[in-house]
C-alpha cells in the first residue's frame, strides 16, 4: 500500500514518516497542495495524510481534485484546528477523518489503522 | 427452503395446512359417505319396493285366477304381473351382481353395486333360492297372452304359499339396508365430529398461540415504550434523534425541554431549531457537521474534533421575553435502527454550571477580601517586627525549595528531606501562630499535612518525585501568601508604626495582676517578640478551652538578638506543648485541687560569665510517659513488652528524638510531636544541656543550661554530650 | 481549572512520550512481565521523575534545546521541555536515526513539546487553544516570558540524562 504524506512543515513529515513508515510499502511526500495533487495523479496513494493550510494550493482544494482523480484514495486531514467550518468542509468532500494537530504517534497510527483495514478487508 | 421460506411463520402455516387438512377431510368423507347414503336410500326404497312388489305379484296372480275362473278379462292383470316379476327380478339380480335398476323415487335409471355385505348376502342368498322358484312358478305365465288354468294354478297356489316369505325376506333386506345406512350415518356424524373437532382444536391452538405471542409482542412493545419514556424522562441530558433529512424525529428526552426552554421539538427542522439559539454561521457549520454522519466515507471517530458545538453558546428566550446564556455540549452518534434506518442520536449537555464553577475555581482566591482579612491581622505587629517576620519566612521556605531543589533520587533522601523541611516548617508556623498570622500559618498547617501524607505513603510504596507535587504546589501558595503580606505591608506604608503601635501595647487587666505596668512596658520595649507571647498564650488557651497565664522573667532587659530568636522558637514549642499537653482544663484543675488558672513560665538568667539557664515549666499533669509507650506501640516502634521496660528517660528520649505526640488530634498547634523535636534541634545548637524534671499531676519542668557569648556562633558540628538529656523524679 | 490538574496533564504527556518511546523501539522490552506493568502504568520504566520544584522569576533556564508550548483559554500557561544535547541524541539514537545534527535534535525537542501539546489538548479540552510548538536553542530568561511569579520546574532524568519540564500556569 502507499502514502502520501501532504505538509509543508518538515518536523511534521518526518513524524508522520516515522511513525507510519512500517505500514506502508511506498511513502510519498508533497510539501504543497499542488504537489499533493500531481503527486497523487502519478502515484495513485491508497492513504494520505493532507495538512489543510498550505502555500499555493491550499488542503480543501487539493482534496477535492484528488477526489475527483481517484475517488477510491483515503484522505486523512491532519491540521492545526483553527477553523472548524474548514475542516467540514473537507470531510464532505471526501475525507474519512480528522486528526488535529498537535498529534501524538498513537493517535496518528489508530487513525490510519482503521483504514488500513478497510483496505485489507476489500 | 420451507424454513427460509416461512421463518418465524412456520408454526402459522403448518397449523394452517393442518386446518384445512382436516376440514378437506371432512369435506370428501362427507361427499363420500352422503353419495354412499344416497345409494344406500334407493336400496332400502328398492328392498321396499321389492316387498311391494311380492305383495303385488301376490295380488296380481289372485287377480289372473279369480278372473279367469269367471272368464272374465285378466289382460291387465296379467300385464301387472308381468311387469312386476320382471322388476323384481331386475332388481334382486342388481342387488346380487350390481347393474342398474329404475329408481322407485325418481323414476330414473341408477347403478347400484353388489351386496357385499356377509350378512345382506345370506338374506339374498336365501331370498335368490326362493325366487329361483317364484320365477319356476311364474315363467309359464309370461310366454303368451292365454293363461291356461294349469298354469295359473299351481303359480297362485306356490305365490300364496310364498308370497308371505319373499316378504318377510325382503323386509328383512330393508331392514338391513337400514341398519347399513344407519351405520353409515353414525360413521359420517362421528367423522364429521372428529374432524370438526380437529380442525377447531387447530382453529383455537392457533388463535391461542398467536394471540398469546401477540399479547408479549404488544406487552415488550409496551415495555419498549414505558422504558424509553421512563429513560426520557428522568435522563439528565437533552437527547433526541436526527434522520437522514436532517428532520428531529420521534421521540426526545424531557430534559431537551428544560434546556432549550419549549416543547416543539418532534418532527421540526434541526436547521430551524438551532437557528432560534445560535447564530446563523455556527447553524450552517453544525448542519454540515451533523450531515457528515449520514456520509459513508466518514469515519465518525475521526470527526469529534471539529464539532463546532462543543461548548457553544446557547441564547435560550424565557416566556417573559427575557433572555438566558447557557452553554451546551453536544455530541453526536449513529445508530442503525431495525429496520436498518440510520438516525443521528443526539445528546445535548447543559455545561453552564460546569463553566461557572471553573471560572470560580479562578476566582477563588477573592484578593481584595484576602487583603482586608490580612489588613486586620497585620495591624497590630510592629513594623520591624513584621519586616523581619516577612524576612524569616521567606528565607524559610527558600530553605524548603533548596531542599527540594537538591534532594537525589533515592527513597532514603527523600526520608531525610522530608524529616528537614518537616522542622523548617514547624519554625514557621510557629513564627506565624506567635505573631497571629492565621493565614500565614493555616498555610504552614496544611504543608505539614501534606508532608505527612506523602510520609503515609512512603512506608507502602517507593517514592517518586511526582509524589512531592502537593508539596510543591503548597510551598508556591505559600510564597504567594507571603506576597499578599508584603503587598498589603507596603500599601500601609508607616501608619502601622505611627497610629497602631499603642494599640498592641495595651495591656489586659489580666496581665495587670502579674507583673507591674512598668514591667510590661520594658518587656515590650525590650523584647516585643517575647510580648506577643503573653497575648499569644491567652488566645491559644482559649483556642484549646483552658484557662493559662504566662510569666516572664528576665527579659526586662535587653537579650542578644541571636541568642533570643534560638530561645524564643524553644519557648514557642514548649509553650505549644504546655497548652496542648501539659495544662489541664477547668474542671480538671478543679477536681485536683489546683487554682483554676493554669500558670506558665519563662525565665532566662545568667551569671554575667556566659552562663545562661533557660526554665519553662508549667503547673499542668506533667510527663504523660503511659502516652508516649503507647504511642510507641501503635507506631509498631517498639512491642508492648519492649515499651514496658523502657524506663522514664528513654521514653522522653524517644519523645525528644522521633517525632512523637501525645495528642490525639492534630490541629495548628500541636498533636504532629515536631515540637520537641525542634527543641532538641535547639539544644543542640546550642550546645546546651536539657534536664526535664516532672511530677504526675504537679508540674513539668525544662530547664535548659548552656553557655554563650554574643561573638561565639552556635555550632552544629558538636554534637551534644550525651548526658544533655537528664531527669530527675 | 485547577494548578495540579494542568501540571498532571504535563506530566502524564511527558510519561506517555517516554512510555511511547520504549513501546515502539525498545527492543529489549517487547516481553513485559505483568508486575512490571502495573509499575509501568504509574511511572515509565526508564523516566525519572524528581521533586518538583519553584523557580522565582527572573531565572535563567534552559538545556541546550527547549520547547516551549503556550497554552490559553480560560488559563494561560506556558509550558517548557528542556534538554541536553546528550539527552536528545539518546532519543534519536533509539529511533535510529543515524544522524545526530543540531537540526534534527531541534525537530526532537519540538516533537516531544508536540506530544505533550497534544496529550493536553485531548486532556483539556476544546476549550484551550494549544499553540504549536516553538524552539528555542539558547538559553532563556524567565521574565521574557510573563511567566507566573513562581513557576514549577519538574526535573526528569531518562537513561541518566537530566532534563526539565518547567510549567507556569495563570488564570487569564
Amino acid at each position: 500500500m502507499k502514502l502520501m504524506i501532504v505538509d509543508d512543515s518538515l518536523i511534521i513529515r518526518n513524524k508522520i514518516n516515522r511513525t507510519l513508515l512500517s505500514r506502508f510499502s511506498k511513502v510519498c511526500r508533497a510539501e504543497n497542495g499542488q504537489q499533493a495533487i500531481d503527486m497523487a495523479t502519478a502515484e495513485r496513494p491508497n492513504v494520505v495524510t493532507m495538512d489543510l493550510t498550505m502555500p499555493e494550493v491550499d488542503g480543501v482544494e487539493a482534496i477535492e481534485k484528488i477526489m475527483a482523480i481517484a475517488p477510491e484514495t483515503h484522505i486523512l486531514v491532519i491540521s492545526a484546528l483553527a477553523d472548524k467550518a474548514t475542516a467540514i468542509k473537507a470531510l464532505t468532500l471526501g475525507a474519512y477523518g480528522f486528526l488535529c494537530k498537535p498529534f501524538t504517534e498513537r493517535e496518528l497510527s489508530s487513525a490510519i489503522e482503521r483504514i488500513i483495514d478497510i483496505e485489507l478487508c476489500k | 427452503m420451507f424454513s427460509t421460506l416461512f421463518g418465524k411463520y412456520r408454526f402459522l402455516v403448518i397449523s394452517i395446512a393442518l386446518f384445512l387438512i382436516f376440514d378437506l377431510g371432512v369435506l370428501v368423507l362427507n361427499f363420500y359417505t352422503s353419495g354412499k347414503i344416497a345409494e344406500q336410500t334407493e336400496l332400502i326404497n328398492s328392498a321396499a319396493r321389492q316387498r311391494t312388489l311380492t305383495q303385488q305379484m301376490s295380488k296380481a296372480t289372485l287377480y289372473i285366477k279369480s278372473q279367469k275362473l269367471q272368464l272374465w278379462v285378466y289382460q291387465s292383470g296379467l300385464d301387472e304381473l308381468r311387469d312386476h316379476y320382471r322388476t323384481f327380478g331386475a332388481a334382486l339380480q342388481a342387488f346380487n351382481q350390481g347393474g342398474t335398476i329404475v329408481s322407485p323415487s325418481t323414476g330414473l335409471p341408477i347403478s347400484i353395486s353388489a351386496v357385499s355385505d356377509p350378512e345382506g348376502v345370506a338374506i339374498l342368498s336365501r331370498a335368490n333360492s326362493l325366487w329361483s322358484e317364484f320365477e319356476t312358478a311364474i315363467e309359464p305365465l309370461m310366454i303368451d297372452t292365454l293363461v291356461s288354468d294349469d298354469e295359473i294354478r299351481p303359480a297362485s297356489s306356490f305365490i300364496a304359499a310364498n308370497n308371505l316369505k319373499m316378504f318377510a325376506l325382503m323386509d328383512e333386506l330393508t331392514e338391513f339396508f337400514k341398519a347399513t345406512s344407519e351405520r353409515q350415518t353414525n360413521l359420517l356424524r362421528a367423522a364429521q365430529v372428529i374432524g370438526i373437532t380437529l380442525a377447531t382444536i387447530n382453529f383455537f391452538i392457533i388463535l391461542f398461540h398467536f394471540l398469546g405471542q401477540l399479547r408479549v409482542r404488544d406487552q415488550e412493545i409496551q415495555l419498549k415504550q414505558h422504558e424509553s419514556d421512563q429513560i426520557l424522562s428522568t435522563i439528565n441530558e437533552g437527547v433526541f434523534l436526527l434522520d437522514r433529512n436532517m428532520v428531529m424525529s420521534g421521540q426526545h428526552s424531557k430534559q431537551l425541554e428544560k434546556i432549550f426552554l419549549t416543547r416543539k421539538v418532534s418532527g421540526r427542522k434541526f436547521e430551524r431549531f438551532l437557528a432560534r439559539y445560535f447564530p446563523q454561521k455556527t447553524v450552517n457549520t453544525a448542519l454540515d457537521f451533523a450531515k457528515l454522519y449520514f456520509r459513508d466515507h466518514i469515519d465518525t471517530a475521526l470527526i469529534e474534533d471539529v464539532n463546532p458545538l462543543k461548548r457553544v453558546e446557547a441564547v435560550i428566550t424565557k416566556k417573559g421575553g427575557e433572555t438566558e446564556t447557557k452553554y451546551l455540549d453536544f455530541s453526536f452518534a449513529i445508530l442503525s435502527q431495525d429496520d436498518a434506518r440510520q438516525v443521528v442520536l443526539v445528546t445535548v449537555r447543559d455545561v453552564s454550571a460546569k463553566i461557572l464553577l471553573e471560572a470560580q475555581d479562578q476566582l477563588n482566591a477573592d484578593e481584595l477580601e484576602q487583603q482586608m482579612a490580612l489588613l486586620t491581622q497585620i495591624l497590630p505587629i510592629p513594623r520591624t517586627d513584621l519586616a523581619a517576620f516577612i524576612d524569616d519566612s521567606r528565607s524559610g521556605l527558600d530553605r524548603i525549595n533548596l531542599l527540594l531543589k537538591d534532594t537525589k533520587q533515592a527513597s532514603g533522601s527523600y526520608e531525610a528531606m522530608l524529616i528537614r523541611i518537616a522542622r523548617e516548617t514547624h519554625k514557621l508556623k510557629g513564627n506565624a501562630s506567635v505573631l497571629n498570622f492565621e493565614m500565614i500559618a493555616q498555610g504552614h498547617h496544611l504543608f505539614e499535612n501534606t508532608i505527612e501524607e506523602i510520609s503515609r505513603q512512603a512506608k507502602h510504596r517507593t517514592l517518586n518525585g511526582r509524589d512531592f507535587l502537593p508539596l510543591t504546589m503548597q510551598l508556591k501558595q505559600n510564597f504567594a501568601s507571603l506576597n499578599l503580606i508584603e503587598g498589603v505591608r507596603d500599601k500601609l506604608g508607616d501608619y502601622v508604626d505611627t497610629s497602631l503601635n499603642h494599640v498592641t501595647r495595651g495591656t489586659p487587666d489580666n496581665r495587670l495582676e502579674l507583673s507591674t505596668k512598668k514591667s510590661l512596658d520594658e518587656l515590650a520595649e525590650q523584647n516585643p517578640k517575647w510580648f506577643e507571647l503573653l497575648a499569644y498564650t491567652q488566645k491559644l488557651a482559649a483556642q484549646k478551652g483552658i484557662a493559662a497565664r504566662l510569666n516572664l522573667r528576665g527579659l526586662n532587659t535587653p537579650l542578644n538578638s541571636q541568642l533570643s530568636s534560638e530561645l524564643y522558637l524553644i519557648a514557642v514549642q514548649l509553650l505549644h506543648n504546655s497548652l496542648a499537653h501539659g495544662l489541664e482544663s477547668e474542671e480538671q484543675r478543679l477536681e485536683l485541687k489546683k487554682p483554676s488558672l493554669g500558670e506558665i513560665s519563662v525565665s532566662i538568667s545568667h551569671d554575667k560569665r556566659g552562663n545562661y539557664r533557660f526554665l519553662f515549666e508549667d503547673d499542668g499533669r506533667g510527663f504523660d510517659y503511659e502516652r508516649i509507650r503507647s504511642e510507641l506501640v501503635d507506631r509498631k516502634l517498639l512491642d508492648s513488652r519492649e515499651a514496658k521496660a523502657l524506663g522514664n528517660t528513654a521514653l522522653v528520649r524517644y519523645a525528644f528524638k522521633d517525632a512523637i505526640s501525645t495528642q490525639q488530634n492534630v490541629d495548628q498547634t500541636a498533636g504532629r510531636g515536631v515540637g520537641l523535636a525542634l527543641v532538641w534541634q535547639q539544644v543542640k545548637a546550642l550546645n546546651a544541656k536539657l534536664k526535664i524534671r516532672s511530677v504526675s499531676n504537679e508540674f513539668t519542668q525544662f530547664i535548659i543550661d548552656f553557655s554563650y557569648s554574643p561573638s561565639e556562633t552556635s555550632s552544629e558540628i558538636l554534637d551534644p554530650p550525651s548526658e544533655s538529656v537528664l531527669l530527675a523524679s | 481549572m485547577s494548578e495540579r490538574r494542568y501540571i498532571d496533564v504535563f506530566v502524564d504527556g511527558l510519561i506517555s512520550y517516554f512510555d511511547h518511546l520504549n513501546e515502539s523501539f525498545g527492543s529489549s522490552r517487547s516481553v513485559i512481565s505483568s508486575s512490571e506493568h502495573a509499575q509501568r502504568s504509574t511511572q515509565s520504566v526508564d523516566l525519572e521523575l524528581g521533586t518538583p520544584y519553584l523557580l522565582k522569576n527572573e531565572a535563567t533556564i534552559g538545556m541546550d534545546f527547549t520547547g516551549m508550548i503556550t497554552v490559553s483559554g480560560s488559563s494561560v500557561g506556558t509550558v517548557f521541555v528542556s534538554a541536553p544535547r546528550a539527552l536528545l541524541k539518546r532519543i534519536l539514537l533509539s529511533y535510529g536515526e543515524a544522524e545526530l545534527r543540531d537540526e534534527l535534535l531541534r525537530d526532537l525537542v519540538g516533537e516531544i513539546a508536540n506530544t505533550l501539546a497534544g496529550n493536553a489538548r485531548r486532556e483539556l479540552g476544546a476549550d484551550f487553544h494549544i499553540s504549536i510548538p516553538r524552539v528555542i536553542q539558547a538559553p532563556l530568561n524567565t521574565k521574557d516570558y510573563r511567566l507566573d511569579q513562581h513557576c514549577y520546574l519538574l526535573p526528569f532524568r531518562w537513561r541518566s540524562s537530566k532534563a526539565e519540564l518547567i510549567i507556569s500556569v495563570k488564570d487569564s
